[in-house]
């Protein structure tokens, strides 16, 4: 049963994308957009449901899928004498654990565009591109070896591109698609170079295959070695999950609609770097150097993102620099070796991201396209639906216990305090206040306080439609419970049990066998430390931005930004997000471009002129030769003349006189 | 009678000489003489040489013996197809060109 219902996973929603692409215009003409959408969407809910049936006895080890998961070969997709791929699907926990949160999101990001394109002519081809989108992450999650992994990625990428740039009238739009684009371009050839690497190593581009032998294989028998290997994978990596410093993408990229930014751009696309990593875990326990490289980075991009956050006055770039962050987290969590924590951050985050980015669509919507927030306030009796879902999103991520955003944070820095990792640990914290500051600074700007929305607009405030407001109430039940769900009981939880399979020989490879939990000694103090943390983010957040009722105080905000240089300069750098966008304009657009107009000098006078120099040549030859043929039969004969007294002449001296 | 050409007549390379004279004479109006005709006779110059050089070694050689004749005669025989063609051509070019001067015979250099 389940052969046949794995392959309909991606196959429906590729043949969903063939019929919008085909008959989506046509139909949105003559019946409307309902027309247009019911295929599309219908598609992705049955895709949940059989996602669904397939992923409970895939996350329990239930026959057929076991502990080491089910592989099932479709085709040979490229037979070339001892290369050969195959088109086959690997379906484990850790896939089932990336299928719930793609197909679910996207059941409910599909539900909630329908009412968010509703006044949009261009509904049918959003529909297509989410088909598209769903199918090719799908795709990456599902596959069984490197290469049809990288064409999932490349996928989701063009996908990113096409939605980015929907409005491609808009230009600020079209650029960011190409940023987004380009960008991921630079990761992507890491990856490309880690997957050849890997098949020169192994032979093989089969994910569990080549993944056991690198390791069983002595250092000394690899061709390419793993640190090598390990560091291209995570370029690829960084690129797609925007770790610094390829991150300058994912802020841009909010100028697409924003379900796109809620699924792609949130949820699910910026993800597959983290399950990339996950994925390839005991290629990257065995290059341990490499582990500390991408919890650094990780780490990094975390405060880094956290800290431009704090001055950013569009919602949505609020929420794309904390996406930033909380991936930095997770690819913290994958250094520091835990890895558990980092699916179960990205299972977390994916839901109440999501729900934040949906909620603050729905925010947009209703004071009529304004993303500034400088321009909204008191919005909470207005829209309540939206307003008590994105509360719910907020304290999830700022990890205020029992919600989602508690569990899966703790676990990470629990984790990387226990493995040695204290730099990872006491920055995170940091990070831990940070987020939820700036989140409750979002909520505070955003929905308390006065109203700072344009008279025009504020009459007209209305609650959204109910196939928006349903996708936030279903995306909230599992912000507030999927913590509890999946992170509890501590020390042996659910999700662990799920997971364990997938990444214990890595973990007691690098770790040995964990310590037991003890919620009243070094856990539970930890513990302590990170709710005191996030809660007291979310107080400093109150105090100053208000809540409710309770007025914020702006006067003191402006005054701590401008009460001395350093706070100045600190204030400056976060709010032109550390001068990055500048830096690559002087690396790549100033002196990049110098670089390139030499090489284009070099490439038009050297390489030019030695072909054009060869080609010169043989003319110039041949023209002057062609001037001894000169038709007159005495020259001639005086060559042959020339010619016998020379042959003569040299046989004469080399064979010597006769006799 | 002939007695006072005996001590010539010993001699190969008297004979080879002097076929090597012929033709180098014969070369030599073939490279500078501007004439067509002149330039024709000038290899039958050059072939008479190599048939007297083959009838001197015939005559001198016991293993080539009586067959330096039958080679003569071939040569002399192709000789007189090669003048007869030569001259042929020639004329035909002269009525063209209405000169015997080869150095206006470049039509081939186009």
């Amino acid at each position: 049963m389940y052969e046949t219902l794995i392959p309909l996973i991606p196959l429906l929603p590729i043949l969903g994308f063939a019929f919008s692409a085909l008959f989506g215009r046509r139909l949105q003409a003559k019946w409307g957009r309902a027309a247009a959408e019911i295929v599309p969407v219908g598609i992705v809910v049955v895709v949940w449901v059989i996602a669904m049936i397939v992923v409970v006895p895939a996350l329990q080890h239930a026959e057929p899928f076991g502990e080491t998961g089910l592989d099932m070969k479709l085709w040979t997709w490229i037979p070339a004498g001892n290369f050969t791929v195959d088109v086959g699907f690997h379906v484990d926990a850790l896939t089932a654990a990336l299928l719930i949160v793609v197909t679910t999101i996207g059941m409910l990001v599909h539900i909630y565009s329908i009412g968010y394109m509703a006044h949009d002519a261009g509904a049918w081809r959003f529909f297509a591109y989410l088909n598209l989108f769903m199918f090719s992450m799908l795709l990456l999650v599902l596959a069984d070896n490197w290469l049809l992994v990288f064409a999932g990625w490349e996928l989701v990428g063009l996908c990113s591109y096409l939605l980015i740039g929907f409005w491609y009238q808009k230009r600020p739009a079209a650029l960011a698609a190409k940023k987004a684009f380009i960008v991921n371009r630079v990761g992507d050839v890491g990856f490309a170079l880690g997957i050849m690497a890997i098949w020169v190593n192994t032979g093989t581009l089969n994910i569990q295959a080549s993944l056991a032998k690198l390791i069983e294989t002595p250092a000394a028998g690899l061709v390419i070695p793993l640190s090598i290997i390990a560091l291209l994978v995570f370029a690829g990596a960084m690129g797609k999950s925007a770790q610094f410093p390829l991150h300058v993408w994912l802020p841009d990229a909010m100028e697409g609609p924003t379900p796109v930014s809620a699924l792609i751009h949130a949820a699910t696309m910026v993800n597959a770097g983290v399950y990339l990593v996950a994925r390839a875990n005991p290629l990257f326990a065995h290059a341990q150097e490499v582990m500390v490289v991408v919890a650094a980075i990780g780490i990094f991009t975390a405060i880094l993102a956290a800290s431009i956050a704090f001055t950013q006055t569009d919602i949505k770039r609020v929420l794309a620099y904390s996406t930033l962050s909380q991936l930095g987290y997770m690819f913290a969590a994958l250094g520091v070796g835990a890895y558990v924590a980092a699916i179960f951050h990205l299972m977390a985050h994916g839901f109440f991201k999501g729900l934040l980015f949906l909620g603050s669509g729905s925010v947009i919507h209703a004071v009529d396209g304004e993303q500034n927030m400088n321009r909204m306030g008191g919005l909470w009796r207005k829209i309540p639906i939206t307003h008590w879902t994105m509360l719910i999103g907020a304290i999830a991520i700022a990890g205020i216990p029992p919600l989602a955003g508690f569990f899966s944070k703790d676990e990470i820095l629990g984790e990387a305090f226990k493995n040695g990792f204290i730099w990872v640990w006491a920055i995170g914290l940091v990070v831990a206040v940070m987020t939820a500051f700036y989140m409750w600074r979002l909520m505070g700007k955003t929905f308390y306080g006065e109203s700072h929305v344009d008279p025009h607009v504020a009459p007209k405030i209305r609650e959204s439609a109910w196939s928006m407001t349903l996708p936030l109430i279903l995306l909230a039940i599992p912000s507030v419970l999927i913590g509890m769900f999946l992170g509890l009981p501590f020390g042996d939880s659910r999700i662990s049990q799920w997971l364990e399979p997938v990444f214990k020989a890595s973990e007691e490879h690098l770790y040995g066998s964990p310590a037991e939990f003890q919620l009243f000694g070094i856990d539970g103090v930890l513990i302590l430390i990170s709710v005191a943390a996030a809660t007291l983010g979310l107080v400093v957040g109150i105090w100053l931005f208000g809540a409710f009722r309770a007025r914020g105080r702006q006067a003191t905000v402006d005054g701590i930004a401008a009460s001395g240089p350093a706070t100045r300069f600190l204030y400056r750098a976060s709010l032109n997000k550390w001068w990055f966008d500048e830096l690559n304009d002087l690396l790549f657009i100033r002196i990049g471009g110098r670089v390139a107009a030499s090489l284009w000098w070099f490439d038009r006078t050297i390489v030019d002129g030695a072909v054009n120099g060869v080609g010169g040549l043989t003319r110039g030859a041949g023209g002057g030769l062609r001037r001894i043929q000169t038709g007159r039969v005495q020259n001639y004969a005086l060559g042959i003349a020339i010619g016998l007294i020379v042959m003569v002449g040299s046989f004469l001296l080399i064979v010597g006189q006769p006799r | 009678m002939f007695s006072f050409l005996n001590g010539i007549s010993q001699s190969l390379d008297a004979y080879l000489v002097l076929a090597g004279l012929l033709f180098a004479i014969g070369t030599f109006g073939f490279l500078a003489r501007r004439n067509a005709i002149s330039m024709l006779m000038s290899i039958e110059l050059m072939l008479n040489a190599a048939n007297l050089a083959i009838i001197s070694f015939g005559a001198f050689s016991t293993s080539l013996g009586a067959s330096a004749s039958v080679i003569a005669l071939i040569v002399i025989a192709a000789a007189a197809a090669e003048a007869t063609i030569g001259l042929a051509i020639v004329i035909a070019i002269y009525r063209n060109k209405k000169t015997p001067l080869v150095d206006e015979y470049d039509a081939m250099r186009q």
